[in-house]
């Protein structure tokens, strides 16, 4: 199906000269074929964002389709000098995002593993749960350990470790400074290391979470 | 440069962030030397590479050309509806009965005060599109997110209607369910009637809904009668149940009120 998707967007006419900026000024002017290639060009962007935040495709869908609603009824309150597009789109997902996960707080299982969990010393030794990370199976186990962070934390790593942006646009996703994304980051990857770290020294997994991403 | 100075720095290294050619040295010079940071460095490595693993092998939505479809069909349809934002900028309450209004929403602001403070409203319902059910229908729409009177699923699937001009007047009065109320009740509602949000005056002016909750309260069934309702005199002592809808700034925009039937109907 991805396939087929990516097959339609090829068919459908470029746009990929105009700005993102510009696309939304056509779409707030009701510039229906602007909006479709705003949508197939950021679509996968906010879609990354919320699935990493959620751990739920469904969910991300749900996300991202509640972005673009935003988008075409507010895309013209985007003020082009503060943040890129992507920013501002990771924004309003954010936004979503943070209700679904209030909203849902009580069915989310709770990480309990302690987090002052020594890494050690011994990188890459047997021991060392960080050094087969790159296996498939510890892969899953890392994208589960990233959505047990608490969400402050984890905001900061999906936008700056798995979105690749830099601080300056992560700040302006967060609405914080640039120094606080920074300690964000260094803090979330603290825990997250140690969240590995108790994982593999129990025998009940620390990493879990209600999140389904096949 | 000392641990410390490492430490600090240690995260953007591990992701490689630009260094001059004189720190470069000054980094190499001291991982020789120090076997702990060197381990620190060579793990924050390894976690970098593999959570480029993970963003690399995240999945791609499989449902993206039919949430295009669905919203293609929305912005198509957006010119000719209105908005909450438009609905309350226009006067809708007539001069006269405007003390009613603002009264009723005072009422109301009270109650998600009260609420706030004794935690008697109920479970919130996130105002927002469908969602995988969304895939079979060709309508995408939210009172959060969509023009007024559009259909917008509620949890339980039936459609929540905010209408354009659904405004409660002295002249023509709405009628209320009361619950909880051992007493008689008010003059019984239809459906269509008692599923239809009102926008509140105190609306006028918020910023646009971007997104909301609609959460049930109990109001007062003797404030109905400020409202426009027509309330039967001994039923005033009751309460009636209501959604409010709440905006993403916890400021309430719009209320309908709610009838056994129709909350029979939402348990099915």
């Amino acid at each position: 199906m991805n396939t087929s998707y990516r097959e339609d967007m090829a068919a459908a006419p470029l746009t990929d000269r105009v700005p993102d900026d510009e696309l939304l000024t056509r779409v707030a002017a009701g510039d229906a074929p602007a909006f479709t290639e705003l949508f197939r060009r950021r679509q996968p962007d906010v879609f990354r964002f919320a699935v990493h935040m959620t751990g739920s495709i469904a969910t991300a869908e749900d996300v991202v389709q509640e972005v673009f609603l935003i988008v075409m009824r507010d895309g013209a309150r985007y003020e082009s000098g503060r943040a890129t597009v992507a920013s501002w789109l990771c924004g309003i997902a954010r936004n979503c995002v943070r209700q679904r996960l209030d909203r849902d707080r009580r069915l989310t299982s709770v990480d309990v593993a302690n987090d002052d969990c020594e890494p050690g010393s011994e990188a890459g030794g047997p021991m060392d749960p960080l050094a087969g990370l790159l296996r498939a199976e510890r892969i899953d186990t890392l994208r589960r350990a990233v959505q047990t962070l608490p969400v402050t934390y984890r905001e900061a790593l999906v936008l700056c470790d798995l979105q690749e942006l830099s601080y300056r646009d992560a700040a302006e996703v967060l609405g914080c400074p640039v120094g606080t994304v920074r300690s964000r980051l260094h803090r979330a990857r603290e825990m997250l290391t140690a969240r590995l770290w108790a994982s593999s020294r129990s025998p009940v997994p620390c990493v879990m979470t209600k999140g389904a991403i096949p | 440069m000392s641990c410390r100075e490492l430490e600090a720095d240690v995260v953007d290294l591990a992701r490689g962030a630009q260094m001059s050619a004189a720190a470069q040295a000054r980094l190499a010079a001291h991982l020789e030397q120090c076997a702990g940071c060197a381990a620190r460095v060579a793990r924050e490595r390894q976690l970098t590479r593999a959570l480029k693993a993970v963003a690399d092998s995240t999945p791609a939505s499989s449902r993206a050309a039919a949430i295009e479809e669905q919203l293609l069909a929305a912005f198509a349809a957006r010119p000719a509806t209105t908005s909450l934002r438009a609905q309350a900028s226009r006067p809708i309450f007539a001069a006269p009965a405007a003390w009613r209004g603002l009264a009723a929403a005072a009422v109301l602001m009270l109650a998600v005060a009260v609420w706030q403070g004794t935690a008697r409203w109920r479970v919130a319902e996130d105002v927002r599109p469908p969602s995988t059910q969304a895939a079979a229908s060709p309508a995408v729409s939210t009172p959060a997110a969509l023009p007024a009177g559009t259909p917008a699923p509620d949890r339980a699937g039936a459609p929540i209607r905010v209408p354009a001009e659904r405004t409660p007047s002295p002249g023509a009065p709405r009628s209320a369910r009361a619950r909880r109320t051992p007493g008689p009740r008010a003059v019984p509602a239809t459906d269509d009637e008692v599923l239809q949000f009102v926008t509140l005056p105190t609306a006028i002016g918020l910023p646009a809904l971007e997104s909301g909750r609609i959460v049930r309260v109990d109001v007062p069934t003797a404030m109905l009668a400020a409202y426009g309702f027509e309330v039967a005199p001994d039923s005033r002592s009751g309460m009636v149940e209501a959604d409010v809808l709440v905006g993403q700034d916890g400021q309430p925009r719009a209320i309908r009120f709610v009838s056994l039937d129709s909350d029979s109907r939402r348990r099915q």
